[in-house]
Formats: structure tokens, C-alpha cells, sequence
């Protein structure tokens, strides 16, 4: 069966985020929803060191979204079917159908991306992805950029906007 | 135009040292009236502390913007400008350039830059300074014969929906220029000041050379009361102020809804100051109250401000206010990371 996955090399990530931004516009996520977040390997706090200074520091970073399981807990809980799993692997929710309870969010072993909204959410602009109940499904992640993109869609026609909008992409 | 005076181009930031002195290139010069167009001064520019005093002398101060800046707030008047989807206007400098065509009509009383002008100068008896429409000046300057043989003039444009897309041809970068000898070339033979200036070109100013810092060196006495070394800089979410009040953006430069400084731990630990405090910046130029991330990641003599928010953001005070009136005269530019500053915990409430 086709699995889905991104690449990400992390040797060139710097925690730019421009990649969770690039989604969050993209899908019109509410405010403080992130699908996807560059996450730091190093001190306590975003974009801070471990170790020792001044000569033995590291700092590494890694991006965070839905893994799309090949055995998803969220699927497992949600008590309505809402959630599936399509032919290709990925996880979607059909937002019909969801009722809000969380508890696919409870059962997600990932921890560290904002899929759902605290509180009702707060759209910048009309129609959202989540916006009913914000999630953490990205079918549209496969898509062809939006018509917003025009000029960026026509150099990379193939690539996602996540891709298009970082910084590392132009090294390769 | 009758009354037409020389224009006098002079970098924004000589506006302190004119009202202190009255002078600009030995002229006696003046202003009594200040109009600022797509700029921010006090939250991009540095001592906004004295530009804020020169705004007082000058006594009238007009800001003309799509929002509500920190140099919009302390103006006597503000003219809202219509933002890019409510006008009409041509973006050149990208690499394929477009016709930025009006999605709405202006909100409210908001116009755009060139009809805001239009507006003054017809209010001021000059009805024949801007005669034009926006689209008739557009016309202007893409109706020419070499852009409508090509397909690129604003019908051309207007038709395609704003943007025309073809085989782009880029200019190549430009090449690193060399000497003689093949060698990079360091020596500048033509090298001028930006814009008109009393300052004559010395033999070293057309060579790299070394410049002491004006306040941030080892040795500056007033480090007994500030003894630590400020900087900020300018990556994607920290540059200019366009992108303040940017909830989205917050979620990544701002901490429990504040913004905030980096501190070494050795520094924040001599004062008592752990990841999430509120901490006091000052200096003799000014003060800022933000919150405080700890980190090895740092300089332990150094504090990394933020840089690109409206003094509306901090608890208190603003960051650039640290800044000082260091102002290069060859690049006429600003030292931003020329600063000395202390830091306490802040035990006050907002303001």
C-alpha cells in the first residue's frame, strides 16, 4: 500500500517555521492552531541551547505534524467513524460527522503541535479547514498549491506551499 | 509649478541634529512641518527617544499609513492609506513584476499614497500638480511602445488579471568585482556619501577599515552602570514593524503574549532572573519591560533585544528606545547594535 511521508532534512532546518506558516495560511488555521511546528533539541525553550558554554552547545531542531499512522490511535477512539483511514494511508476526519469530543487529540502519542483550538476559533479570514473542529488532518497537504500561490505554483507546479516557502528548498 | 523650490533630499535621521542646531550644510534650515509616508521611524529607526523631541520642535507631524504605528501614535495627524488590495498599483521590484488590481473599494476615509497627495494639493490651490488618475499615470509609465509591441502594457496586464506569466529572462547576479590583478576589489574610486552631506571623503573611507564602537566598547566608563553589551537583529520575525501585531507571527516571537529578550544564565542568574520574568532594559536612552528567555546561547555580557514591534506590544517603554543618534555619515545609516544597557527584574504592573 502507497505510504505518505515527508522529507525533511534536518541537518539544513533552522527553525525558520516558515513551513508552519506557509500551512497555517494555506488551511486558514485558527489562531492559535499550528498543523505543524519546527521543534528545537536543545535547552528548555524554543531556539535555546543545551550543554555547556561556551564550547560544548548543541542545537538541533525537527519538524512535528500528524504522522499519519499506519495504526492510528485517534482512529481507534472516535466514537462516531468520523475519523478513517483512505486507501492511500492517510488519516482524515470528516468534519460532518465530528463531534468535538478530543478524544483523538487525547490519544495521539505525538505531543508538541497545536491541532485543536482551546476555545472557539478565530479565523483571520472566512472559511477554514477546522472550522468546526479544528484537527490535525492535512488531506489537502497533497493538493497543488492554492491559485493564491500562482506564481510560486508555476516554478515548483508538483510542491506543496510548506515546501515552496522554505528557505533550505533552494539549496537543493 | 510656480513657488517650486530645490529639493533638499536629507536622511530622516539628521532631522534631530537640524532642530538642534538650525543648520543643515552651513544653510540656516528648518522644518515646521513633518509628513511621513510609508515609514515608521520610532519603532524601525534608532533614538526615537530624541526623534520624539524633534517632533516636538518641528510642532506639526503628519503619518500617513495603513496602520496604527508607534510613530502614527504620537503623530498630530494620521491619514489612513488604503492598504495593497484596495488600491491599484504596479509592483516592479520583484522579478515578474504585476498589475496589482483593487480586490475592494478603500474602507472608510482611507485612500491610497498618490490620491492622499492629490487631495493636499488640490486643498492647497495646486489642482495641476497630480492631474492624472491612478490608472492614467499607470498608463503613463506601462503604455510605452516597446511594452504594448511586447504584450506587457496595462491593458495587457488588466486582461491577464494582473499578473502575466511567461519565460521569465533573470539578469544574472552581479559579478564580484576585481582588480587588475584578478583579486577582489576593496578600494572603491568612486565612492560617495548617500545623500548630500558636510562630511568631506577621507583616503580611509574608501578602504575596510576598523571603527570603534560609539557607546558598545570594553572600556566605556558608563559600563559601571550599564555593563551589558545590546543587540537585536533581523530575521523573519523580528524586522521591520510591517509585521507587528501579528498573532500568527506571535505564536513564535512572543512569550505567554509578551515579547521577549535573551539573557545568558550567568547574567540572568547574578539577577535573580529566570525564563518567563519580567525584566527591565534600560539605559540612558531609554527602557523597555518584556519578558526574559534564559539561554546559554549567548554572550554572557550581551542581551539580544527584539526588534519590529509597536511600543504597544511591551508592558513598557519600547526596545528600540535603548537605541542611540549614532548615525554613520558616509552610509548615513544607524548603528542598531551600537547599545549598552542594564537589566533588572520588573516587579511594577503594565502601565
Amino acid at each position: 500500500m502507497t505510504r505518505y511521508g515527508m522529507a525533511i532534512d534536518t541537518k539544513r532546518c533552522f527553525s525558520c517555521n516558515k513551513c508552519s506558516m506557509a500551512c497555517k495560511v494555506e488551511h486558514n488555521l485558527p489562531e492559535d492552531v499550528l498543523w505543524s511546528r519546527a521543534h528545537t533539541e536543545g535547552g528548555d525553550y524554543y531556539l535555546t541551547p543545551s550543554g555547556t558554554y561556551p564550547n560544548d552547545l548543541h542545537m538541533g531542531f525537527y519538524t512535528l505534524a500528524c504522522q499519519h499512522c499506519a495504526e492510528p490511535a485517534c482512529f481507534e477512539v472516535c466514537p462516531t467513524g468520523a475519523t478513517s483511514v483512505r486507501d492511500d494511508g492517510i488519516v482524515v476526519v470528516n468534519y460532518e460527522e465530528c463531534i468535538g469530543c478530543k478524544s483523538c487529540i487525547e490519544a495521539c502519542p505525538y505531543e508538541g503541535f497545536v491541532p485543536l483550538s482551546k476555545t472557539r476559533p478565530t479565523l483571520w479570514t472566512g472559511k477554514s479547514a477546522t472550522r468546526r473542529h479544528p484537527t490535525f488532518k492535512t488531506e489537502r497537504c497533497q493538493s497543488a498549491p492554492s491559485a493564491s500561490s500562482a506564481l510560486t505554483a508555476a516554478k515548483y507546479p508538483s510542491a506543496s506551499r510548506c515546501v515552496t516557502c522554505v528557505p533550505a528548498r533552494l539549496a537543493t | 509649478m510656480k513657488d517650486a523650490l530645490p529639493n533638499k533630499m536629507i536622511m530622516g535621521e539628521y532631522l534631530i541634529d537640524i532642530m538642534k542646531t538650525g543648520k543643515w550644510n552651513g544653510e540656516d534650515t528648518t522644518f515646521k512641518a513633518l509628513y511621513i509616508q510609508a515609514h515608521d521611524p520610532l519603532d524601525n529607526g534608532c533614538a526615537p527617544t530624541e526623534m520624539i523631541e524633534t517632533w516636538d520642535k518641528i510642532g506639526f507631524v503628519v503619518t500617513a499609513d495603513q496602520f496604527m504605528t508607534t510613530s502614527a501614535q504620537y503623530s498630530d495627524l494620521v491619514l489612513p492609506v488604503a492598504t495593497s488590495f484596495e488600491s491599484e498599483g504596479f509592483e516592479a521590484q520583484v522579478r515578474e513584476p504585476f498589475l496589482r488590481t483593487k480586490a475592494i473599494e478603500p474602507l472608510g476615509e482611507s485612500k491610497c499614497d498618490y490620491d492622499i497627495w492629490r487631495g493636499i494639493a488640490a486643498a492647497m490651490g495646486y489642482d495641476d500638480l497630480y492631474p492624472w488618475t491612478v490608472e492614467e499615470l499607470l498608463r503613463q509609465y506601462l503604455d510605452t511602445p516597446e511594452n504594448i509591441e511586447a504584450g506587457v502594457a496595462y491593458d495587457d496586464y488588466a486582461a491577464a488579471g494582473g499578473a502575466i506569466m511567461g519565460e521569465y529572462v533573470y539578469a544574472e547576479d552581479p559579478p564580484v568585482e576585481h582588480n587588475d590583478l584578478g583579486r577582489t576589489k576593496f578600494y572603491l574610486e568612486s565612492w560617495v556619501p548617500r545623500l548630500q552631506t558636510e562630511e568631506t571623503i577621507e583616503p580611509h573611507d574608501r578602504l575596510p577599515y576598523y571603527k570603534p564602537a560609539i557607546e558598545a566598547y570594553l572600556d566605556n566608563p558608563d559600563r559601571e552602570k550599564y555593563p551589558l553589551f545590546g543587540f537585536s537583529n533581523h530575521d523573519a520575525y523580528h524586522g521591520q514593524s510591517m509585521h507587528a501585531h501579528s498573532q500568527w507571527l506571535d505564536q513564535f516571537r512572543k512569550l505567554d503574549g509578551s515579547p521577549f529578550c535573551r539573557i545568558h544564565e550567568t547574567a540572568a542568574a547574578e539577577r535573580g532572573i529566570k525564563t518567563g520574568d519580567m525584566v527591565r532594559c534600560f539605559n540612558s536612552h531609554g527602557y523597555v519591560v518584556l519578558r526574559a528567555v534564559v539561554t546559554k546561547g549567548i554572550r554572557e555580557d550581551s542581551v539580544w533585544l527584539p526588534h519590529g514591534f509597536y511600543a504597544d506590544e511591551f508592558v513598557d517603554g519600547f526596545a528600540q528606545s535603548l537605541t542611540g543618534h549614532n548615525v554613520d555619515p558616509q552610509t548615513q545609516n544607524a548603528n542598531f547594535n551600537d547599545m549598552i544597557l542594564q537589566v533588572e527584574k520588573y516587579e511594577g504592573g503594565a502601565e
